[in-house]
């Protein structure tokens, strides 16, 4: 595998994020694959920041182990990088700040002084010398930049210190990196970008949503996408406006999503609550950041597993999923919309910071053609019921107004009218049947997949993007003999009933996931046989999972 | 004839004001010459959201405070339906509070009759916030120390296109300013003074009929915001309740604003899709195998 990473390090303000964007789509234009990590604070101007970009010939959605190229714009403290550095490690740093102490060979070079000379800023004269670097073209980059800046002036002093970058390259007399580029482009996007598509691809019509990070821009993608497909997105007061509204929407006809964060979750359970109760599907995106209540908002984190397995009051079903690759956000999304529908219940789709607001190389998307909700007519006559019983199929909604036919969707305990009952006997039948159609997932999961050792005694449970990490960290084990199985843990509520089958004769099971707690562990221990020697592996310092982390822990045998 | 809107036998306690929002409601819809089939009725939670279960309607009974917001996805997905929101005082003044802001200047074409008997009656005799200040109710065992809200002036304010007070003792004007609320291009708020004979003490059917001034003999409805105000806040200084319909204006809604005057498009256009994702995304969606 041929592989470099690189990292530009500074002040958030600096334009590093513009720098990471023209050397990611640099690197697809000649057919790279990359995946992206952004470290970021807060504060819009001036808070520490690093972008990571990881560059390979193979597919990687994983952090990388090492640092090969670490630009440093600024006068800042450089953080996270312990132990992944090397002697052949290349550090750059302005010649008018103070070099860091690393091992490695730095380079002091005059990036402030030719940015002022080209009239532009220090990370472009950055990204003209790692395009150097890595062998890429000028002229890839100088298209990519034509292709980002209208403004006439503002491109050709970027032009100039693109090529001055370049030059000062040239002039330290580095080799380029031998990077096996071609000229067929790679498809690059964020997570974000997918699960906007998906929502397209399941027949989404309608969003409402509060501004939140990390889930903005699913937000901002559909405002401008949903009208062009016949549909429309609202930016709502609040999230209790956002899941009721979705809530009315879908009770009116049209598939319905909202997407929020932690805090936004939180606000919204009374509206899922009322999703299982009145069984109108809803799909509820939740990305994750870190830390209870305002937390680490700009932070990657697992923490909200617990919160959205249990997300009301009373039995409310629903269905929790967690996509662990990028591929998965895309046709995960797409299930939610189904699946909502087939069982009538909220699903919450349950995603990663590293993913969602990242960049990744994607390759052999299989496009979903779901034929969308089909509407009961009056026609159904009499079989027609507000609240019929599970039939295993995906029913016709009934949406208003139908001939003959009122809908009555209610929050009170009702009948399968709708009408509402107070007696037990009611309550009794109707809260079995809404636990009943939960049955069939358990039995048949919508995604489910072991990996690796099918019959080995050693297991490793992962959730979300920590599946590529541990496929990275297994894929060295496995080299050595040692067989281990992986089930990263896609469906989380119901739990699929072959997690206990496929474990039945384990002995040592590994649950790797990225909270404090052990929401994970918690979640799926009962279901696993009752002598295992059971291990959590956990990082929640707000950044995901890197692949010789979890080597580590599966070397010491976890830390228990 | 009328029976076609009723599901069953109202019961609210007797002398509730509550009855006459469901005799009025039911004869504006007759004459209006609705068909239960295209009207929803979106309910909070309370005493008169208890409608429901008595009006033969297609009905969202939602959670509380949250009628607005369910009521804006139904008519943005459907405009053709009659969206009916009912909310008691609590619903909407309390918890709902901000909804009725955000909902009234998006001008979301909803007819939202909200029943202000001045107390949370369905839990039993609490104060509510329009409860006035220094009220003893019966379940609360202090003098109430809070100012109440003005639901008229807070709609008004918040961009509502039409407002109206009416009022459970004259069942045949209320009728009216619900027929002209349901024909308003535009969010309208009808704040209904009612009275719970069970729990609130402080204000009887009397009282409210010797307070009341019919705002029609005072040229409203008004178009000009600064009149209805005006008018209002005199009325209201001189210790009365303004009743009629005060406020009218057309503007866009927000179905116009948004671009679903006929509704969201149901159906899927996967060549649509394929197109934006290549647009935006430079991804070729067309290429690949369809699953």
């Amino acid at each position: 595998m041929k592989e470099v990473s690189l990292r530009i390090d500074g002040l958030t303000g600096q334009g590093i994020e513009f720098a990471t964007e023209v050397i990611v789509e640099g690197c697809s234009l000649r057919g790279l694959n990359v995946c992206t990590f952004r470290w970021f604070p807060t504060i819009v101007r001036g808070g520490y920041t690093y972008s990571e970009i990881r560059i390979s010939d193979r597919k990687i959605q994983a952090r990388s182990d090492k640092i090969d190229i670490l630009t440093i714009l600024g006068e800042v403290e450089v953080m996270d990088a312990d132990g992944l550095l090397s002697e052949n490690s290349i550090v750059v740093v302005d010649e008018e700040n103070s070099a860091p102490r690393f091992n490695c060979r730095i380079l002091k070079l005059p990036l402030k002084k030719t940015s002022l000379e080209s009239k532009t800023r220090p990370n472009i004269i950055a990204v003209g010398f790692i395009s150097g670097l890595l062998g890429l073209r000028l002229e890839t980059i100088s298209k990519i930049l034509e292709r980002k800046i209208s403004r006439k002036d503002l491109l050709e002093s970027n032009l100039r210190g693109v090529e001055a970058g370049y030059r000062i390259f040239m002039d330290t007399g580095l080799e380029s990196y031998n990077l096996p580029c071609s000229d067929s482009p790679k498809n690059v996007l964020q997570g974000s970008d997918l699960v906007a598509l998906a929502a397209l691809s399941g027949g989404c019509k309608f969003y409402a949503g509060y501004p939140i990070t990390p889930s903005t821009g699913i937000m901002e993608r559909l405002v401008k996408w949903l009208p062009e497909v016949g549909g429309v997105a609202v930016q709502v007061e609040d999230e209790l406006s956002a899941v009721n509204m979705v809530i009315g929407a879908s009770y009116a006809g049209a598939r319905a999503m909202t997407a929020t964060s932690g805090p936004g979750l939180s606000l919204m359970v009374e509206g899922i609550g009322l999703s299982s109760m009145a069984e109108i599907p809803i799909v509820v995106v939740d990305v994750q950041r870190a830390g209870p209540s305002t937390g680490l908002p700009t932070a990657h984190e697992q923490g909200d597993i617990d919160l959205a397995t249990h997300p009301s009051h009373g039995d409310a079903p629903r269905i929790v999923l967690a996509p662990s690759t990028i591929e998965e956000y895309y046709s995960m999304t797409v299930d939610a919309f189904e699946l909502a529908d087939r069982y009538r219940c909220p699903v919450i789709l349950l995603l990663d910071h590293a993913y969602v607001m990242n960049y990744f190389t994607l390759e052999g998307l299989q496009v979903s053609k779901v034929p969308g909700r089909r509407l009961a007519s009056g026609s159904e006559g009499a079989t027609l019921q507000v609240y019929p019983n599970y039939s295993g199929s995906i029913d016709a909604f009934p949406a208003p107004p139908i001939r003959g036919f009122l809908v009555v969707a209610s929050s009170v305990e009702h009948d399968v009218r709708g009408l509402s009952m107070q007696d037990g006997r009611t309550h009794v039948e109707m809260s079995l049947k809404r636990m009943e159609k939960m049955k069939e997932l358990e039995d048949q999961p919508i995604s489910w997949e072991v990996l690796g050792d099918v019959d080995a005694v050693e297991a490793v449970i992962s959730i979300g993007s920590c599946r590529c990490a541990v496929e990275e960290a297994l894929y060295k084990i496995r080299k050595t003999g040692r067989k281990i199985m992986h089930i990263p843990l896609k469906q989380l509520w119901p739990l699929p009933k072959k997690l206990e089958e496929t474990l039945k004769d384990a002995e040592r099971i590994y649950v790797v996931e990225q909270n404090a707690s052990g929401q994970l562990m918690n979640l799926v221990s009962s279901k696993l046989p009752k002598r295992v020697e059971l291990k959590s592996v956990k990082k929640f310092d707000g950044m995901p999972f890197r692949p010789r982390e979890i080597h580590q822990e599966l070397m010491d045998g976890g830390i228990g | 004839m009328i029976d076609i809107f009723e599901r069953s036998k109202p019961r609210w306690c007797p002398g509730c004001g509550d009855f006459s929002i469901y005799e009025a409601l039911k004869k504006a819809f007759l004459e209006l010459n609705l068909r239960p089939e295209e009207i929803v009725l979106v309910c909070g939670i309370g005493c008169a959201t208890f409608i429901w279960s008595y009006l033969n309607t297609n009905a969202l009974k939602g959670i509380h405070g949250r009628v607005l917001p369910a009521a804006t996805g139904v008519k943005l997905v459907n405009p053709r339906l009659k969206v009916i929101g009912i909310s008691g005082d609590g619903d909407a003044y309390s918890i709902g509070c901000s909804h009725l802001i955000h909902t009234a200047r998006r001008n979301v074409e909803i007819t939202y009759i909200v029943v202000d008997n001045g107390v949370f009656g369905n839990t039993r005799g609490q104060p509510s916030p329009t409860t006035p200040i220094y009220s003893h109710l019966k379940n609360y065992p202090r003098a109430w120390p809070e100012k109440p809200v003005n639901p008229l002036l807070l709609a008004l304010m918040s961009g509502a296109t039409f407002v109206a007070q009416g009022f459970v003792g004259d069942i045949d004007r209320l009728k009216e300013y619900f027929k002209e609320a349901i024909n308003h291009k535009g969010f309208s708020l009808i704040n209904v003074l009612s009275m719970c004979p069970t729990f609130n003490p402080v204000r009887t059917i009397r009282e409210l009929r010797e307070r009341i001034v019919y705002v029609e003999e005072l040229g409203a409805p008004f178009e000009n915001l600064k009149n209805a105000v005006e008018m209002i806040l005199s009325i209201q200084e001189d210790g009365k309740y303004p009743v009629g319909i005060i406020y009218r204006n057309r503007e866009p809604t927000y179905n116009e604003l948004v671009g679903v005057v006929k509704g969201v498009d149901l159906s899927i256009n996967h060549d649509r899709i394929a197109e934006i994702s290549e647009r935006e995304l430079r991804l070729r969606l067309l290429q690949k195998k369809y699953t």
